[in-house]
Order: structure tokens, then C-alpha cells, then sequence
């Protein structure tokens, strides 16, 4: 028996979907035949068999497996069964059947001590429903999937529900007197590696978001020249305004945030490089304002914790209380997953805020192809000199990542100082 | 690397005239079979359909939301295929390029036809761009939002079949009677929409130059960077 595996179409592929099979389970398939129709991203792909024999499918149609997941196995001939016995594919999947001893007891008796063989997770595929991240999981901690209640819809088993009992029941992947497949053996070995120099290792397939994540700020820090400038805004005028502002409209009232957005987009609109992105060896200047806001998702969960940037199209020309509400409607679609991408897409500038968190002040990644963004720190009581007297003035210090391929140091101080007088001098901000 | 997998540089480029969908699918069987014998190099298929209605492997029932009565009453034939991507239209005024290559990586193909259709359209200075990173559901071209350019392919042996389709002069008006590729409240768009007036030159101009734009992409796919 070999096993046949989700293929890598693409270094980028991370899984695919078994579209159709082409050959029935049972049916005998010769070398280069079609076996099954595979899609990833808009591309599907004829799979081919690299071998004859009889086929015995895993996956189902319409799976989503990640790349490496078992999704068949082909017998050889066994038993010096001639294969003249298989020419007719109804005929062959009979015998074929029958000559499979091995298939036959695991299915029946799936016993503890060979979890991982194979043959038992070929016979769990057919049965459970289950996310790949799941089975993953579930390979790599020994779990029989078989013996799980899913939570996901339809019963489907997810993460969690490999988590839980795999935490009460350490990993004997490996421990079986059974001969360790190929397949079994690498993910035995680097539980038991792991296990030993760090204690057990929880190991998490990356959500799409958290991916791109990855690949984008890798990508903006290997590729982007980028130089940060700092700088400290008195923030008491903003204090009044926003306590005025409350005193008129205590639900609706903007957060330091908002004015910084509105800061922002106005100073953007002066700053058209600051408002533009480097793509393809060019400047691309935009002539809309679109203000992206970073935003945590799940920030309490450590393991699925996210970021998102929803947008504030045409931020220049929206009021301060048009963009508190957009960008709490925004948050809480965020939160509630409800957003839609077209609300996450489009920003032509980034603001990202950890000053509720008690963070004085940092330098955030640029987001490709943007020109910037902006780090803003807390606002806080800071001794400042004013009129050569030491006093007390709440204030905050924003840091300004710039792309140096597009935006550079005297074009984006200017900018910054526009930020700041616009935060000093707040009545612009409410025309 | 099995040297007859090596991709070659060289790619015919074919300008066709309106072709049926079914004349054409059954064309591409036939140069997909020379293309793996070696008989005939890369080659790109730059043609128009008649409208229709094409459904992918992943077509869902809802796509076609209106009934089948309803599109074949306006002449819109609906035909199944083989290619990845869900339901879209194709129709006169759209460029289709059917690419029929020996390619390694099949997403770096679909890159490379994204990078092709940006390159040619941004050429009319309008801001096209891919959205690959943003997920699968945004393989294509966009605007902003609107999607200007649809992709979808097939590959056996190594060798593809479908290809693109970039909205250049056609009438939108039957994208908004499917969901197209399954994303409901996409906005479709062309050149011409975008421009607000015919691309200069016309068709015949842009479908030429997606030709050139084509063979440079797949030219910086094979130059290691």
C-alpha cells in the first residue's frame, strides 16, 4: 500500500480540495491515469497516479485537506496476484477488496495501540467529519479521531475538540508494537522532541488573517527602507474638546483616536507622497484620503489573536462625529466577524493605537504598498516646560514609519508638525 | 528538472475572432494534446465569446439566482467546464486569453496572467491591481472594489487550459444577474466603464497589447529575480 497525499501544486499551496475523483474507490488505476481533480485557489489540476494498482480513496469530494494529508492509498499487487484479475474495474474492485486482509480487522477493531497506522486514520477519514487542522492536530497528538464529539456545524470535529482531551491523554504516537509507518514517523519524532526540551508543544495551523499577517509584515520589513520620526503632541486642547463635546453628546463622542484619524486625513490630504504607496517602482498617488485603523481581534485569546485595519473611505472630508461612529460600527464588525472586505481594503494610510494599553510610544510596520503609518502612544499628565516653568500638560508622543522610497525625513516632519498643530489647535478638526 | 518540463520562452500568440464556448473548449483539448507531444510551443489564445454563462467546479446552486428560462430567453447560453473559480459570463467586448503552456507552478501562473492584465490596463491609466494576498475568493483584477478581470484555470499533464477574461468594452449588465464567483455584492467593471469612454485604439488596440503584456509577465516569471 502507498500512500497518496494532498500534492504541493505550488510552493504557495497550503491545501487543496478534492474537486471529484476520477477513478472510483476500488477501481484499478494505472500509471498516469487521472485519479482525482484538485483545486487550489482558481486553478484545479488533474492528479495522476504514479503507480498501478488498486485504488482505495480517503478523502471525500469536496474536502479541504492541507497539503501532505492522506487523501488515498494505492495497492500494489499483493500476493502474487496476477493482474490480469483486475482488467475489469468491477471485477478488480471485488478482488481487490478480498485481498486486502490488513484493511479488513483495523476497520473492525481499531484498536489503541496503532492510532497512527494509516490504515486507521483511512478508515477515521471516511467516517469523521473533521477540519484539517483538526485531523493535524489529532495525527500529531495520537488522538482517534473516532472517539471524538465534534462542536463545529453538522458535528464537524474542530480544534478544540482535539485540545481538549489530548491535554488529559499525553501523546503515545510511536509507543505501538506496531512498525511505525512513514508517515507516522516524522510527526512522532518531533512531538518527542519537543516534548523533551520544552515541554509539550501545542502547534497551530495559522488562521488566513494570522497568515497574511506573516507574509506581509515579512515582507515589508525585509523589502522597505524604513526610518521612524517621534514626536510629542500637548494633547489638553483635545481634553477640552472631547469633554465638550461629551457634555453635548455623552454616547456619540469622539475618542483621541478619531481626532487623530481626522488629524491625519486632513494633514494626508497637504501630503500627497504621505498619502501615496510605492508599487511596482512607482509612486502612486491617490487622490482619495482612506484612513485604516488597526484593530486586535480575539486580543484576550493568545492563540487566535489577530489584527484587522478597517477603513474610513474619504476620511478628509467626513466630520469628527461621522468618524467616531464609522469607526466603532467598524470595530464591532470586526469583533462580531461580520465585516465585510471591502471595509478592510482600500486604506491609503494606517493608525495604530496602543495607548489604551498604557503604551507610551512604539514604531508599528508599515503596511505595503502604503508610504506610512502611525504609532500613537498614550495620552498621559507629562511634566512639559512652558514659558520656562516645568508643568503638568497631558500630552502624547506618535511615531511615523515611513517607506524611504517614497515618503522621506523632511517631507514626512512636515507632515508630522501638520498632525500635531491640527491636535494643538483642534477647532480645524470640527469644520 | 525533467527537461521536457522546462517552460519555454517562446509563446504564440493567436488573435482569434468571435469563437463559441464550445468550439473553443474543444479547440484547447486539441492544443493542450499537441502542446504535451511538443508539436507546438506555448501558446495564447486572445479571442471573444458569444454570451454565455460558464460554470466552474465549484459552482454553487444560487449562482445562476434568475433561472435558466430567464438568461436563455436573452440569448445567454450556460455551459459547465472544467476549470477551477465558480460561475462568470463572458460576452463581445470582453478579451479572453486562453493560455495553453507547459508551467510548473500554477499559482505562480495565476500571478503571472494578474501581473499581465494590470500591466495592460494600468498602461490606459486606469489603477488596476491583484488582491492575491487578501485571499482566494480575490484571484482576478480589481479597481478599487470592482472587479475588472476574472481568472480560472485547469491544468493536465503539466499543461493549461482556460485562462483570463479582462472586461474591456462589454456590457456589465449580465454580471449583475449571477453572483459572480461566488462573491455576492461584487461590482464588475471594464476599461471603458472606468475610462468613461472607449479605450484609445478600441478593442483590437488593448487586445494587442495584452498580448505583449502577457509575454513580458511570463517572461519576469521565468528570470529569477
Amino acid at each position: 500500500m502507498t500512500d497518496i497525499v494532498m500534492p504541493r501544486l505550488s510552493d504557495t499551496m497550503e491545501e487543496g480540495t478534492i474537486l471529484r475523483w476520477l477513478k472510483r474507490d476500488g477501481e484499478h488505476v494505472r500509471r498516469g491515469e487521472g485519479l482525482a481533480e484538485i483545486e487550489t485557489d482558481k486553478a484545479s489540476m488533474t492528479y495522476e497516479a504514479d503507480r498501478e494498482g488498486v485504488l482505495q480513496t480517503v478523502a471525500r469530494e469536496g474536502d479541504t485537506l492541507a497539503v501532505g494529508e492522506l487523501i488515498a492509498r494505492i495497492g500494489g499487487q499483493r500476493d502474487g496476484q496476477p493482474p490480469s484479475l483486475t482488467q475489469s474495474p468491477a471485477e478488480g474492485a471485488l478482488s481487490d477488496a478480498a485481498a486486502q486482509p490488513p484493511a479488513m480487522p483495523i476497520e473492525s477493531s481499531p484498536g489503541p495501540s496503532n492510532v497512527e497506522s494509516p490504515a486507521n486514520r483511512a478508515a477515521q477519514g471516511e467516517r469523521v467529519k473533521a477540519s484539517p487542522l483538526a485531523r493535524r492536530i489529532a495525527r500529531e497528538r495520537g488522538v482517534d479521531l473516532s472517539t471524538l464529539q465534534g462542536s463545529g456545524p453538522g458535528g464537524r470535529i474542530v480544534k478544540a475538540d482535539v485540545q481538549a482531551p489530548a491535554s488529559a491523554a499525553p501523546p503515545h504516537a510511536g509507543t505501538s508494537g506496531g512498525v511505525p509507518t512513514e508517515a507516522a514517523m516524522p510527526a512522532a519524532a518531533s512531538v518527542k522532541d519537543v516534548t523533551a526540551a520544552k515541554g509539550e508543544a501545542t502547534v497551530v495551523e495559522p488562521s488566513r488573517t494570522q497568515r497574511t499577517i506573516a507574509r506581509r509584515m515579512a515582507a515589508s520589513t525585509a523589502t522597505i527602507p524604513h526610518f521612524p520620526l517621534s514626536i510629542e503632541i500637548d494633547m489638553a486642547r483635545c481634553g477640552e474638546l472631547r469633554a465638550e463635546l461629551k457634555r453635548l453628546s455623552p454616547e456619540e463622542a469622539p475618542t483621541y483616536n478619531d481626532m487623530v484619524v481626522k488629524a491625519c486625513a486632513l494633514a494626508l490630504h497637504e501630503h500627497p507622497r504621505a498619502n501615496g504607496g510605492y508599487r511596482d517602482g512607482r509612486f502612486e498617488l491617490h487622490s482619495r484620503v482612506n484612513v485604516g485603523v488597526a484593530v486586535a481581534v480575539d486580543a484576550d485569546d493568545p492563540i487566535s489573536s489577530a489584527l484587522v485595519v478597517p477603513t474610513v473611505l474619504d476620511a478628509d472630508t467626513k466630520s469628527l462625529g461621522e468618524i467616531a461612529r464609522e469607526t466603532r460600527a467598524l470595530a464591532g464588525r470586526v469583533r462580531d466577524a461580520t465585516i465585510t472586505p471591502p471595509e478592510l481594503s482600500g486604506a491609503t494610510f494606517t493608525v495604530s493605537n496602543l495607548g489604551m494599553y498604557g503604551i507610551r510610544e512604539f514604531t508599528a510596520i508599515v503596511n505595503p504598498p502604503q508610504a506610512a503609518i502611525l504609532a500613537v502612544g498614550a495620552v498621559e499628565p507629562r511634566a512639559v516646560v512652558r514659558d520656562g516653568q516645568v508643568v503638568s500638560r497631558h500630552a502624547m508622543s506618535v511615531t511615523l514609519s515611513c517607506d524611504h522610497r517614497i515618503l522621506y525625513g523632511a517631507d514626512a516632519a512636515l507632515f508630522l508638525a501638520r498632525v500635531r498643530e491640527l491636535l494643538q489647535e483642534p477647532a480645524a478638526l470640527t469644520l | 528538472m525533467d527537461r521536457s518540463h522546462t517552460p519555454t520562452d517562446r509563446i504564440d500568440v493567436r488573435r482569434l475572432s468571435t469563437v463559441p464556448y464550445r468550439d473553443a473548449l474543444a479547440l484547447q483539448a486539441d492544443l493542450q494534446a499537441r502542446r504535451l507531444a511538443d508539436e507546438i510551443p506555448d501558446t495564447l489564445l486572445l479571442l471573444e465569446h458569444p454570451p454565455v454563462y460558464t460554470r466552474g467546479r465549484r459552482s454553487q446552486d444560487g449562482e445562476l439566482a434568475l433561472g435558466e428560462d430567464f438568461y436563455r430567453a436573452r440569448g445567454i447560453e450556460i455551459v459547465p467546464t472544467d476549470r477551477g473559480g465558480k460561475v462568470t459570463y463572458h460576452g463581445p467586448g470582453q478579451l479572453v486569453g486562453y493560455p495553453i503552456m507547459r508551467i510548473g507552478d500554477v499559482i505562480a501562473h495565476l500571478r503571472t496572467m494578474e501581473a499581465a492584465i494590470v500591466a495592460a490596463i494600468v498602461d490606459y491609466g486606469v489603477e488596476a491591481r491583484s488582491r492575491a494576498d487578501e485571499g482566494i475568493d480575490y484571484t482576478g483584477v480589481w479597481v478599487a472594489d470592482r472587479k475588472i478581470a476574472s481568472i480560472g484555470v485547469h491544468v493536465s499533464r503539466g499543461i493549461t487550459t482556460h485562462g483570463f477574461a479582462v472586461n474591456v468594452v462589454n456590457d456589465l449588465a449580465p454580471f449583475e444577474w449571477i453572483v459572480p464567483c461566488g462573491l455576492s455584492g461584487v461590482r464588475m467593471t471594464s476599461v471603458q466603464n472606468e475610462l468613461g469612454q472607449e479605450p484609445a485604439g478600441g478593442f483590437d488596440a488593448f487586445a494587442e497589447l495584452m498580448g505583449r503584456c502577457f509575454c513580458e509577465a511570463r517572461q519576469g516569471e521565468l528570470t529569477p529575480a
